[in-house]
């Protein structure tokens, strides 16, 4: 080995770690993934995503219960609000479809909104999805 | 047992790579131990084929191997659940990867720098993603944190007045959760302290400040003595503001290996043993 191959494999560990938050940056501009997940350490930049709200409209029943007995479905909720985009937002939408009122069904993730200079706290839109049932 | 005195513990703190390794192995215990109830089946089988190894393969049980053993269990859990995993769990992988080379090739120096370059990399990104988050510069997510007791909590035991703020605000958004966020409601907080707006807002920039100097100074003058204490008030300042035990845990760590004077060491001693008591107690988050 060259003395540049020993340098190198000996920092190793540290370029991992770039190259790990390098995807996460990439992630998070291509899937919307939290900056607190992903190794990127962007853990407290914003209010974690726990927070947010998952909103599906035309279902024949509260969101609530379809959670507490559908087990896909709860397995998902945490998924979509890590990575609101639209494919996450699509998948939830099959889930949920057999519980749909209509065709179409509108799923959406909002997020807190603080404002600390008019001490008001409202909700963002971060995403929306318009399905239709095949 | 040896009579416990200063001669002891300064010999204790003296060895450095000793120390933080001690460290390490018994906060890598605790976290095993916390977390082991995720894919429990597959880290138990993990575990059980370290031993097997050990046990008819290994004459002399070294420590390597069971740091290799380590690794796999952590590795499993970022396999199982990548997206889930919080960003210490990463940095503990990194430490991890970085001991077992050092028992491999004994070279203190190379630890010492790897330790340097991870916990450079930790803070630097720490301090950018803060830097480019809207929410965090303005002050807004510090506001929000505060007046829903989200941080400083052990303030609120003290002061009944902020506690029933935080209470009233805390009940106004649960109300606002209930409803349709497409009627664009909007509620109106209570501040805990007066003039919090202010506080958030310069409260956020020192701690983009603090995050960056660290990450500069831990880079440019890792042995100098304003490094470690701009460090350790680093550390400090996040303690009081979150029980962030188990990330605070392993920056103290690194701060054993990275210092070179025994009383600083002892600083970051006190500071890992405190946030692993936090840890195991479950008052601090791991």
């Amino acid at each position: 080995m060259t003395r540049k191959t020993v340098k190198l494999y000996t920092y190793i560990v540290p370029i991992v770690a770039l190259v790990v938050v390098c995807i996460h940056f990439i992630l998070a501009g291509t899937t919307k993934l939290s900056p607190w997940k992903g190794g990127g350490f962007g853990m407290y930049a914003e209010v974690h995503y726990y927070y947010s709200d998952l909103v599906i409209g035309n279902l024949n029943k509260p969101l609530d219960s379809i959670i507490k007995q559908d087990r896909q479905v709860a397995e998902f909720v945490m998924d979509v609000k890590r990575t609101p985009n639209d494919l996450t937002l699509k998948h939830m939408a099959e889930l949920v479809s057999k519980y749909a009122n209509s065709d179409t069904l509108t799923v959406q993730i909002w997020k807190p909104s603080v404002d600390s200079k008019s001490s008001t706290y409202s909700r963002e839109l971060v995403n929306q999805y318009q399905y239709i049932k095949p | 047992m040896s009579h416990l005195n200063w001669k002891h513990i300064k010999e204790v703190l003296s060895d450095k790579s000793t120390l933080g390794l001690n460290l390490l192995f018994i906060f890598m215990i605790a976290y095993l131990i916390i977390t082991g109830g995720d894919h429990r089946k597959i880290k138990l089988f993990l575990l059980c084929g370290g031993l097997f190894l050990l046990v008819f393969f290994v004459k002399k049980i070294t420590q390597p191997l069971l740091w290799y053993i380590f690794l796999v269990i952590l590795i499993s859990d970022l396999i199982c659940d990548y997206f889930v995993r919080a960003n210490h769990h990463f940095f503990l992988i990194y430490i991890t990867m970085v001991i077992i080379v050092y028992l491999h090739n004994s070279r203190l120096q190379d630890l010492v720098t790897n330790i340097k370059l991870l916990a450079a990399i930790v803070l630097l990104f720490s301090g950018i993603q803060k830097l480019v988050s809207p929410q965090f510069v303005s002050g807004d997510f510090y506001y929000y944190m505060i007046n829903t007791g989200g941080f400083f909590k052990p303030m609120l035991y003290f002061n009944e007045n902020m506690n029933d703020i935080v209470l009233s605000n805390k009940a106004q958004i649960a109300e606002l959760t209930q409803s349709d966020p497409n009627n664009l409601k909007t509620i109106t907080l209570q501040n805990i302290l007066p003039n919090l707006d202010v506080l958030s807002h310069v409260f956020a920039w020192v701690t983009i400040i603090m995050e960056l100097l660290s990450a500069i100074l831990i880079l440019w003058k890792p042995k100098h003595i304003l490094t470690h204490i701009v460090f350790i008030l680093l550390i400090m300042g996040v303690f009081f503001t979150r029980f962030e035990n188990g990330f605070l845990a392993l920056l103290a760590i690194s701060g054993v290996w990275l210092s070179e004077n025994y009383k600083i060491r002892a600083i970051y001693t006190g500071l890992a043993i405190v946030s692993l008591v936090f840890m195991l107690t479950k008052i601090g988050f791991y």
